[in-house]
């Protein structure tokens, strides 16, 4: 009887950790099928112009590019999410939101900082970013599963909020040829 | 001259404030975004008064309140409408 529960209980663990790792190797080799099979992004010219007045900025991106503006419509969260993006999805995200550590009219945004709200981000190939004379944000890849698990972020604060710029990892030229021509006015 | 208990207690729930809840109230925190790329609609449902219900996304589909059993708009934050929930209070003119 005891053998017989040992081999039913063997079977159990065994049977449980195969379907674990199936299951699992299964979910990871359709996201990086899914990251393989998207077609390659050609980047388009930039010449359309958008200018947020309520934030004061301006950039140029694609023609068949539209813009929405999402308020956040919560009051204890307040800010505006900002998308850019064709019929298919492609485009870039902003997200932006008060600051408050930004009393002097400068801020430095460091790695150390974000990690100290957000420990889990993961934040690779991480290049300062200078806006302005005073203000010093973050461009990192990131692991963002939102993005399929490999995003583009570029983070920055500026005049009172943070900006969290973001995009798929395979828009990342889209992502900088944009921010390129972002203008604060 | 003595300071009660009393008195020693509400010094300390003051220095505990200014030093830990106040801080914490002063610093907007950093989150993770969500993506809403790909996003073909969005209403914020918080308009308070009238009978549309604007829409936010780049196809700007206004809905239209319909019917004469809603008596309020009424704010929703924790959750966000079913879909039939939407479909029964408005029209989206399509």
């Amino acid at each position: 009887m005891k053998k017989l529960l040992l081999i039913v209980g063997l079977v159990l663990i065994l049977g449980g950790g195969a379907y674990w790792y199936f299951t699992h190797q299964d979910s990871t080799s359709l996201s990086s099928q899914l990251q393989q099979t998207q077609p390659p992004y050609a980047l388009p010219t930039l010449t359309q112009d958008y200018t947020n007045s309520a934030y004061k900025f301006a950039l140029k991106m694609p023609a068949d590019f539209t813009a929405s503006d999402i308020p956040s419509g919560d009051p204890t969260q307040p800010g505006d999410t900002i998308l850019l993006q064709d019929k298919n999805g492609n485009g870039i995200q902003i997200v932006i939101s008060p600051f408050d550590e930004d009393t002097t009219g400068s801020y430095t945004l460091t790695q150390a900082r974000i990690l100290q709200d957000v420990p889990d981000m993961q934040i690779t190939e991480a290049q300062p970013l200078v806006v302005g004379p005073n203000y010093t944000g973050l461009a990192f890849k990131s692991d963002n599963a939102a993005f399929g698990g490999a995003s583009r972020e570029v983070w920055f604060v500026f005049r009172g909020n943070l900006y969290q710029i973001s995009t798929y990892d395979r828009l990342d030229n889209l992502l900088k040829s944009i921010f390129q021509t972002w203008q604060f006015q | 001259m003595a300071i009660s208990i009393k008195q020693k207690i509400a010094i300390a729930a003051i220095i505990f404030y200014v030093t830990f809840a106040w801080t914490a109230a002063a610093h907007a925190a950093i989150i993770k975004p969500a993506n809403n790329l790909g996003l073909v609609g969005y209403w914020n449902l918080d308009e308070g008064a009238g009978t549309t219900a604007f829409g936010h996304s780049s196809s700007k589909d206004n809905g239209t309140l319909r019917g004469s059993t809603f008596l309020a708009w009424v704010r929703v934050y924790n959750r966000a409408l079913s879909a039939s929930e939407v479909q029964q209070l408005y029209n989206l003119g399509k």
